[in-house]
């Protein structure tokens, strides 16, 4: 009789078990795989409780932010770029203060629960992301001075992640588009010192062109600067020209989902980061460990050939986002599946105590009770399945000088998906500049 | 230990409950007189660049130029120009009330004459300046300026030192103010004011 109770009892607490984030979003995510756009914006909005776009969400729950940055994403990829810059805007500032604020509760709920009953808090990647994606919705509309602003914002937070979590990842296409703005703006030794960071990074040999020019108005110099400016030498400026920067985004980054794990593996894996007295897991009635597992989104496209009126110009593949999400969480796994160690064994020693208090009264009631109470606590363990999903896989950058006038860009994707064709008509002012921006988000 | 850790988890669970947000109006003759008090981020809230306005103004009407001002026997004719923002924050928008306002102060002041910043707007467009980095460089104002027929121009930038460390995060404004004689390029007065924004712990 007690084992039928106990049996039903973990049925009910089991058809209670909570979504993960990874599973709100799941549906957007599938859209955008399809290529719709529109319908994966709609299911975010769903998700935020907002009727559109138009709308931040009032309340602002563990998730809201993050959700936020995602439409953020996809309003970027669909060019709706003043709404995407808001929505950035509006999602970084509730970031930062999740970042900075203590979490007493949530840390109470990390350690009973799940880790998901904290605030989210961003990793090094997705926080330096935020400014260097934003900056795209500036730049594509021309706003040198939005786009300066997010290209300081990046700055002070690269510098903080160099201070705080060195060797962590670059963003180098951020260095990249925040040296462009501020060439723009006329300020080159500035620009010279974001070109020398995109160096230390990757050899974009879009930039050695617009290296050596600077080099002739700006003092600015580096080892590395100094040998780009030796290649080649500077080339004459026709007022007459103007200048295309091409932005393509492909694929998307791995996104956590749930995962179980056997104990003895866990442990192998994370003994370092477990608090508590691990012999208390032999008496518990579950013998996997729940974490969130990072698992690579299918890729349709990868790269791409550029065109300009025709002609295949080259393109750099500047930063590999994917790898270095991949990089981040593979430092952090050990700590994931400790946290989840150490909530087995809360719910261990939990049920012993209720165990214990039963069996006062009779030995099965002690069992039952045991049962209940742990398994309760890991129904409502919630693996932390929170991570910015729509964060594209890949960033490539080019730079065309061209006369000034109408230009038609074309890019031809390729990847495991097959292909496709992404084409824009850009404006290019003498002695300015236009912005092709393109983003497959699958 | 183990009697607390069940009711720690109905307590902890309970302690997610929620309240809605509510629409409350703010300032003086309202029910929360001192809603613009409180700082709400590290940005520059309307009380902070009053601050800052009001003490570039206060130091720009003491100043010994501004003395002469009031003194000539015809005002001289000012232009005022954009204030530049080389800030971490996106402040445009606020910059351009500061700017309605410091031309209000101006204009009531009597001291001076000031140059319609619609007509300083249509020339920068007339040149292609309009929302580019032309209309802060110094010698492209002073041009500018002269076509107008302004003697004087006021200029300024906010800058800012943003720094974050573990937990904590610090903003240090400055707004400084230039009034410059268009034919000489010299500097008639300067000044910078400061204020500090931070989320600490």
């Amino acid at each position: 009789m007690p084992l039928r109770l106990v049996a039903l009892a973990l049925a009910l607490v089991a058809g209670a078990g909570c979504a993960t984030y990874s599973d709100h979003t799941r549906a957007a995510r599938e859209s955008l795989a399809r290529g719709d756009f529109e319908r994966g914006e709609a299911q975010l909005n769903e998700m935020l409780g907002v009727e559109s776009s138009r709308e931040l969400p009032v309340e602002w729950g563990s998730e809201t932010a993050l959700a936020v940055l995602e439409r953020a994403t996809v309003l970027q990829a669909m060019r709706d770029y003043a709404t995407s810059a808001r929505d950035f805007t509006a999602a970084e500032k509730e970031l930062e203060l999740l970042d900075l604020a203590n979490d007493d509760v949530g840390a109470i709920g990390q350690y009973l629960f799940s880790d998901d009953a904290t605030r989210y808090k961003a990793p090094p990647t997705e926080k330096l992301l935020v400014n260097a994606f934003n900056m795209i919705n500036y730049l594509a509309r021309g706003d040198l001075q939005g786009a300066a602003v997010e290209a300081r914002r990046f700055t002070v937070m690269r510098k903080y992640l160099q201070d705080y979590f060195p060797g962590e990842s670059h963003a180098a296409f951020g260095s990249y588009l925040a040296g462009f703005v501020f060439e723009k703006r006329g300020e080159y030794d500035v620009a010279l010192r974001y070109y020398d960071e995109v160096l230390q990074e990757t050899d974009a040999s879009s930039l050695h062109e617009p290296i050596v020019r600077l080099a002739s108005k700006a003092a600015y110099r580096t080892p590395r600067l100094e040998s780009v400016i030796g290649e080649v030498p500077a080339p004459e400026e026709d007022p007459e020209e103007g200048e295309i920067l091409v932005i393509l985004k492909t694929g998307r980054v791995p996104v956590k989902e749930a995962a179980r794990i056997p104990i003895g593996a866990a442990l192998g894996l994370a003994s370092n980061y477990v608090s508590g007295d691990t012999k208390v897991l032999e008496y518990g009635m579950f013998k996997v460990v729940s974490y969130p597992e990072l698992v690579p989104t299918r890729q349709v496209y990868t790269g791409g050939t550029l065109r300009v009126a025709g002609s295949p110009m080259p393109l750099d593949f500047v930063t590999d986002v994917e790898a270095e999400v991949l990089r981040e969480y593979e430092l952090l796994k050990p700590k994931i599946v400790g946290a989840a160690l150490t909530r087995m064994i809360t719910r261990a020693v939990a049920a012993e105590g209720a165990r214990a208090a039963g069996r006062q009264q009779s030995g099965a009631l002690g069992f039952l009770a045991a049962a209940l109470v742990e398994g309760t606590m890991v129904a409502l363990d919630k693996p932390d399945t929170r991570s910015w999903s729509t964060l594209p896989a890949s960033v490539h950058l080019a730079r065309i000088r061209v006369p000034a006038g109408q230009h038609e860009i074309s890019v031809d994707l390729h990847g495991p998906g097959g292909s496709g064709r992404l084409t824009r008509t850009v404006d290019v002012p003498a002695g300015g500049f236009a912005v092709a921006d393109f983003t497959s988000l699958r | 230990m183990k009697r607390i850790l069940v009711p720690a988890v109905l307590a902890a669970a309970l302690a997610t409950g929620c309240a809605g947000p509510t629409a409350v109006r703010g300032g003086p003759g309202t029910e929360n007189p001192n809603l613009d008090d409180a700082a709400m981020s590290t940005g520059l809230d309307r009380k902070d660049l009053e601050y800052l306005l009001q003490e570039n103004v206060e130091k720009l009407m003491a100043s010994r130029a501004w003395a002469e001002f009031h003194n000539a026997p015809e005002a001289p004719v000012v232009a005022i120009w954009p204030i530049r923002n080389d800030t971490t924050e996106h402040i445009e928008n606020q910059l351009n009330t500061l700017l309605a306002t410091l031309e209000s102060k101006m204009v009531e002041s009597g001291d001076v004459a000031v140059v319609s910043r619609e007509r300083q707007r249509e020339m920068a467009e007339e040149v292609g300046l309009q929302n580019t980095n032309g209309v802060y460089d110094p010698a492209t104002v002073a041009r500018l300026s002269k076509q107008v027929g302004a003697r004087y121009f006021l200029t300024g930038k906010v800058q800012a030192v943003d720094e974050r460390m573990e937990g904590e995060r610090r903003v240090q404004y400055t707004l400084t103010m230039q009034l410059i004689e268009v034919d000489t390029s010299l500097i008639k007065f300067q000044h910078t004011a400061a204020r500090t924004k931070a989320i600490v712990r």
